[in-house]
């Protein structure tokens, strides 16, 4: 358990009277995992776009009130609307039809899962559709429950958990029409 | 058509049950053989996603986000450590006043309201517009001078005319005292949640409420100014009303599912917004 969530209330408060150690605290809490979703869903700087989000959060954090569950919502929200963003100017520019179609250095993410994930099965994911990798990205790289995915969706919880059972069910099928054995 | 619109019935059904997805996406060994297959996957994702920052940017980033917080901070000098915490502190927020102004001024949301007072005449107000009463009393009792309109604004409302109703209530915002705008924001933004949290209802009044809070939220929330703010506006109202039309049509077809159609386009888009752009 960390410091965030073993004493969020302290923490908000302090962090909204402006204390360092606060906002320490919240950066170790959150510059991972939202970075990691970030980077994981295509962002061109996720390391940056993270910077601007806390930012952002501390901007706004005067009219924040919620418990921590809230809190985690909010931040990764701010999160998904600066990549929904990123998403829309880049697909206006000319010859852009995709954020990730091709990164420049070549797709990271690939070459980190080789050797830990079989190919088969990096494939199958790969083979997801957009919204089915949003929510597994928020899911098992963001740490969010199911209630705070469906808040930074702006999606009911039943279709969150829907769109996550289809997007499992496709990989397993996809492993299958392979003939892949794990 | 986005992933949230597509119903069960149409999709091949899945032998994963609920608590097995749960235990594989909290890292935990799913019962399903099928499931544990891609335990590796989500491993390999949590693993090569998860990072620490470096202490220096840690110290970096929270000088300068102590120093923002003090600087945009309510009333008053920063109370020492010591002090007894306020549990709710004041809020300034010129911009919602500068927002909430340029609502009526630039005459854009009538039009865009539009789409409001549509979905209210087919979801019952009082239900599936519940709490958006409550908003306009906030943005009223934020503004003391503006009450008769406001009371306006809440008769309209209640006559299931959403759209005027809203535009009073803008109107009477624009001379919004700036002791009272941050009551207006949290009034807004605790009313979005409530209606994000009324699941209650058909599909089409849960529907129409999340889309309304994602309005309130923008509203309340958004950086957008002027005419950019406007546009945003009239565009996620145009989604409510988007909403009432899918809906009508989905719930025509069933919906086995559960799912929600969601706010595709919940955000507004800044590059639909720029000022010269219709």
């Amino acid at each position: 358990v960390s410091l965030v969530e073993e004493t969020f209330e302290s923490v908000l408060e302090a962090a909204k009277t402006g204390e360092e150690w606060a906002w320490a605290a919240l950066y170790h809490e959150y510059a991972g995992p939202v970075t990691g979703y970030l980077s994981s869903r295509g962002a061109s700087d996720p390391e940056g776009l993270t910077g601007d989000v806390l930012l952002k959060v501390a901007r706004s954090i005067h009219s924040f009130s919620g418990d921590l569950s809230s809190f985690r919502s909010w931040v990764f929200v701010i999160a998904h609307r600066r990549l929904i963003d990123e998403r829309r100017t880049l697909s206006r520019r000319p010859g852009v039809s995709e954020l990730v179609a091709d990164p420049p250095g070549g797709d990271v993410e690939s070459e980190a899962m080789e050797g830990l994930v079989a190919a088969e099965l990096w494939r199958a994911f790969k083979r997801l559709t957009d919204g089915q990798r949003d929510v597994l990205a928020l899911r098992i790289i963001g740490g969010l429950t199911l209630e705070e995915t469906a808040r930074v969706m702006g999606k009911k919880v039943g279709a969150v958990k829907a769109v996550q059972r289809r997007a499992l069910q496709a990989i397993h099928d996809n492993l299958d029409l392979d003939g892949v054995t794990i | 058509m986005s992933d949230f619109d597509v119903y069960e019935s149409e999709m091949p059904k899945s032998t994963f049950s609920d608590s097995d997805i749960e235990r594989l996406l909290s890292g935990n060994t799913p019962a399903d053989e099928g499931l544990a297959r891609l335990a590796p996957l989500v491993e390999g994702l949590r693993t090569i996603h998860s990072s620490l920052p470096p202490e220096e940017e840690v110290a970096v980033f929270s000088v300068e986000a102590a120093s923002l917080v003090k600087s945009t901070r309510p009333h008053g000098p920063v109370p020492a450590a010591s002090e007894k915490p306020v549990s709710r502190p004041r809020r300034f927020n010129l911009g919602l006043k500068r927002r909430l102004a340029t609502f009526s001024t630039a005459g854009i949301l009538l039009a865009g309201m539009t789409g409001i007072a549509v979905a209210s005449n087919g979801a019952a107000p009082g239900d599936a517009l519940y709490g958006l009463d409550r908003a306009l009393e906030a943005v009223g009792i934020a503004n003391g001078a503006a009450a008769e309109r406001i009371a306006e604004a809440q008769a309209l409302f209640a006559s299931g005319q959403v759209a005027e109703a809203v535009t009073h209530a803008a109107e009477a915002a624009d001379d919004i005292e700036e002791s009272g705008a941050d009551e207006a924001v949290d009034a807004l933004l605790e009313t979005a949640d409530r209606l994000r949290s009324n699941e209650n209802g058909s599909d089409h009044a849960v529907e129409v409420r999340s889309r309304v809070a994602a309005m309130l939220e923008y509203i309340a929330t958004t950086e957008d100014t002027g005419r950019d703010f406007g546009q945003g506006v009239a565009d996620m109202a145009r989604g409510i009303s988007g909403a009432d039309d899918e809906l009508e049509s989905a719930d025509a077809g069933g919906d086995e599912a559960g799912e929600d159609s969601g706010p595709p386009d919940s955000l507004p888009d800044p590059a639909d917004s720029r000022p010269g752009r219709p």
